[in-house]
């Protein structure tokens, strides 16, 4: 069977499911297939990631196809820290090779534990129907999946995420479930559980013209106050109590029907709001609250701790120890409030101002 | 169990210390929890690996008040750290039992610990049935 692609020529005839016993097997598998069958089908780019960059290659893919789209531009004369290869398994003619594990291989996440060493990770991602490795020692990583179109609104809005956390810790940094915003290169980090109001703040932050570094999912460093954008998307609830003004004059580029959230890239309504870095000056945990007004309270450093923690530590797909430590050396460096937020944004607004040493608009 | 001692499983989880409560994450699960009370006074004891009965006597001294008084809230904290596998089985030291008392001492108070689990619903994921040997993929 050969695949007509859309741009024209025929990319592959399907290759037999190659039977693979052990994580080395499956890394030669994949390296194999980078070295003889798929090349040059690819598009590539670069992304930052902290202080440096990965470089993407997607293998197969429709060349409209945005996969990789929320990721920040990275510097193509840089070099890259690690390079993710994604195969569209139809459109390359790959089938998934078969693994032979067993189910006291898997654990909770997306990592499978009895595939993965010190050297390389394994992945399986049951949304997409996905396998993926990361090589470490090779600095490479591979991303099989049965087709483009099984990728889920969640991936192509945060890509990579569960890769993210491996990178993360084998270079200094963590990722976390958080959102930061900022001014002049000073920022503040906003925490808290699904629901909490991060979104809101964040974007609510950004229509008033502050610096946006993301809503849910950033970069900080293990050692240093400092904070990374991840990726230039923002989600938010279809059906929140609070939204945002702003956000109703603008069209969103995609659904989450599953999570009914709306999701944006950013730089194509306010590019000029998008910065990489910023240095955290303070931590903001918001809860909404509808008998007001908004106010600021100083939060115990073991309260803002659970905040900024708990939550990535469940979606983290790393070990959870170098997190826990950067998270703990951030609420003793940084001071931390609690921000009741009331449906009149513009006044959490301008205590995040405050914060960042501006004054109220 | 008196001369039971324990260590913390650093493999699972990670602790911090603050001035009015000791916080504990689940590494894998974000799960956490909080100790607090004369658990902060008595911790870094506990977690050295000291014998149960050292650390109890030493604590019923240092604020005069019945040794088994002070055993018996002492077991039950460790039975919840046990049972939610903060603390591991160990061999005991017996060095001397040094307290950490609080910087705000308030006479004692039982320890308390408290956990928080609101996150669990985020590792519900898909469950992972049997492995297909003739396909090598979970069959879910």
């Amino acid at each position: 069977m050969s695949i007509r692609s859309e741009a024209g020529p025929i990319i592959k005839a399907p290759t037999a499911a190659r039977v693979v016993g052990t994580p080395s097997d499956l890394s030669d598998f994949f390296d194999d297939l980078l070295a003889d069958e798929i090349r040059p089908s690819a598009r590539t780019f670069t992304s930052k990631f902290g202080h440096e960059q990965i470089g993407v290659e997607l293998h197969g893919f429709p060349v409209d196809d945005d996969y990789g789209r929320a990721l920040l531009p990275g510097d193509e004369n840089k070099s890259n820290l690690l390079t993710i290869h994604v195969i569209d398994g139809e459109r390359c003619g790959v089938d998934r090779p078969r693994l032979a594990w067993t189910r006291s291989d898997f654990g909770p996440k997306r990592v499978v534990p009895g595939w993965s060493d010190a050297d390389r990770t394994t992945y399986l991602l049951r949304g997409e129907g996905g396998l993926g490795l990361a090589d470490w020692t090779k600095r490479r990583a591979f991303l099989w999946l049965p087709s483009h179109r099984a990728l889920p609104w969640y991936e192509r809005a945060a890509p990579f995420r569960w890769l993210f956390d491996g990178v993360a810790e084998r270079t200094g940094l963590s990722a976390l479930h958080a959102g930061a915003v900022g001014y002049r290169g000073n920022g503040v980090l906003i925490v808290g559980q699904g629901g909490a109001g991060k979104s809101t703040l964040a974007l609510a932050c950004l229509g008033e013209g502050l610096d946006y570094i993301g809503d849910d999912y950033c970069l900080i460093s293990n050692h240093q106050p400092e904070v990374f954008s991840l990726y230039s998307t923002a989600k938010w609830k279809t059906d929140a109590d609070v939204t945002p003004e702003w956000l109703d004059h603008v069209e969103a580029d995609a659904m989450d029907r599953q999570e009914r959230k709306s999701i944006l890239y950013v730089e194509t309504v306010k590019p000029e709001g998008l910065v990489q870095h910023l240095s955290i000056r303070a931590i903001v945990a918001p809860a909404i609250d509808r008998v007001g007004p908004s106010r600021l309270d100083p939060m115990a450093k073991h309260d803002a701790l659970r905040d900024l923690a708990a939550s990535s530590l469940a979606q983290s797909e790393a070990d959870g120890r170098s997190l826990a430590a950067a998270a703990a050396y951030l609420v003793r460096t940084v001071p931390a409030y609690r921000l009741s937020m009331t449906p009149r944004l513009t006044d959490s607004v301008n205590l995040v101002r405050g914060l960042l040493g501006r004054k109220p608009e | 169990m008196s001369n039971s001692a324990f260590v913390f499983n650093d493999k699972e989880f990670a602790f911090e210390m603050f001035d009015d409560e000791i916080v504990i994450l689940n590494l894998m699960s974000g799960t956490y929890y909080a100790v607090g009370e004369t658990g902060l006074d008595i911790w870094s004891a506990l977690v050295g690996s000291r014998p149960l009965d050292e650390i109890s006597r030493a604590c019923a001294a240092h604020y005069g008040v019945e040794e088994n008084t002070v055993a018996g809230d002492l077991q039950a904290l460790v039975s919840r750290l046990a049972d939610e596998r903060i603390l591991l089985a160990a061999d005991g030291s017996h060095t001397a039992v040094s307290l950490t008392p609080r910087k705000t001492p308030s006479g004692y108070q039982a320890p308390t610990i408290q956990k928080h689990a609101d996150l669990e619903d985020l590792l519900t994921l898909d469950p992972i049935h049997d492995v297909d040997p003739e396909r090598g993929w979970p069959h879910y």
